[in-house]
């Protein structure tokens, strides 16, 4: 589900877009990607939340 | 140009500089990005875009710059995530330093420089639009400079993805990738030089 590839097709999707003059669809497109990052970037970092949990007090 | 305009033009060259940055330390020095290296990649294009709707699009908003700013808050809470990973004494850094920062430290703060060159750009956008720089032409766009940042910032983006389906394939991305997986037979994660069998 988390093809490492998705957030980078979604912002060259947007880059096409903002090339083309689409503005609206654009600035939708990246938006799109900034959530992609937050969501993959969670997925991935979560995988560390054992080594997190050793560093004390939080 | 407003003066807004051209500070936009040069943060935009910024931002392509530090991808080509990285790409010359995956290229040249053979390091390959790993899950979170590639994700603070995507968060300096949305730091970009903002700045490229400002500069190629109809009609530049603030707006632009909350992408902008939300796209380097994300990708700086990843770098900070990794440098909690790696600050640990005894625990090894990933990837080479850049003006004795590792990439992630590095990246960190950029981003979090990034953030507050919006904030900045947001309060002092009406003073700023108010101040013409150089000759006034019709179209802002047309200008070579911008054209060469944009287009610089369009093959960055593209090379980037190219770069990250060749180190993936249709896989997540890896945690510590030694070998590009469209490239290597084996676990692109085997630091051995020889594939491992069955793969």
């Amino acid at each position: 589900m988390f093809i490492g590839f998705i957030p980078f097709l979604s912002g060259t999707v947007s880059l096409v877009l903002s090339l083309l003059g689409r503005d609206k669809a654009a600035r939708a497109g990246w938006w799109l990607t900034t959530l992609l990052v937050a969501v993959w970037a969670v997925h991935h970092g979560s995988h560390h939340i054992p080594q997190f949990a050793t560093y004390g007090s939080w | 140009m407003k003066a807004n305009r051209l500070i936009d033009l040069f943060a935009l060259y910024g931002v392509n500089a530090v991808l080509l940055v990285a790409f010359y330390f995956q290229l040249a020095h053979g390091e390959l990005p790993c899950s979170l290296c590639n994700l603070q990649r995507v968060a300096f294009m949305l730091f970009g875009a903002g700045l490229l709707l400002n500069l190629w699009g109809k009609n530049p908003t603030p707006a632009n710059y909350a992408l902008s700013a939300i796209g380097a808050l994300v990708g700086s809470l990843i770098g900070l995530m990794q440098m909690f990973l790696h600050v640990l004494p005894g625990t090894p850094p990933y990837g080479g330093a850049v003006l004795g920062m590792h990439m992630y430290t590095a990246s960190y703060v950029v981003l979090t420089a990034s953030i507050i060159y919006c904030v900045l750009m947001l309060s002092f956008q009406s003073c700023l639009q108010s101040i013409d720089v150089g000759t006034s032409s019709k179209d802002p766009r047309r200008s070579p400079f911008v054209r060469l940042a944009v287009g610089l910032f369009a093959a960055l983006v593209i090379g980037n993805l190219v770069s990250v389906f060749v180190e993936t394939g249709f896989h997540a991305l890896y945690s510590d990738p030694h070998h590009y997986h469209l490239l290597y037979r084996g676990d692109p994660e085997s630091s051995d030089a020889t594939p491992s069998a069955g793969s």
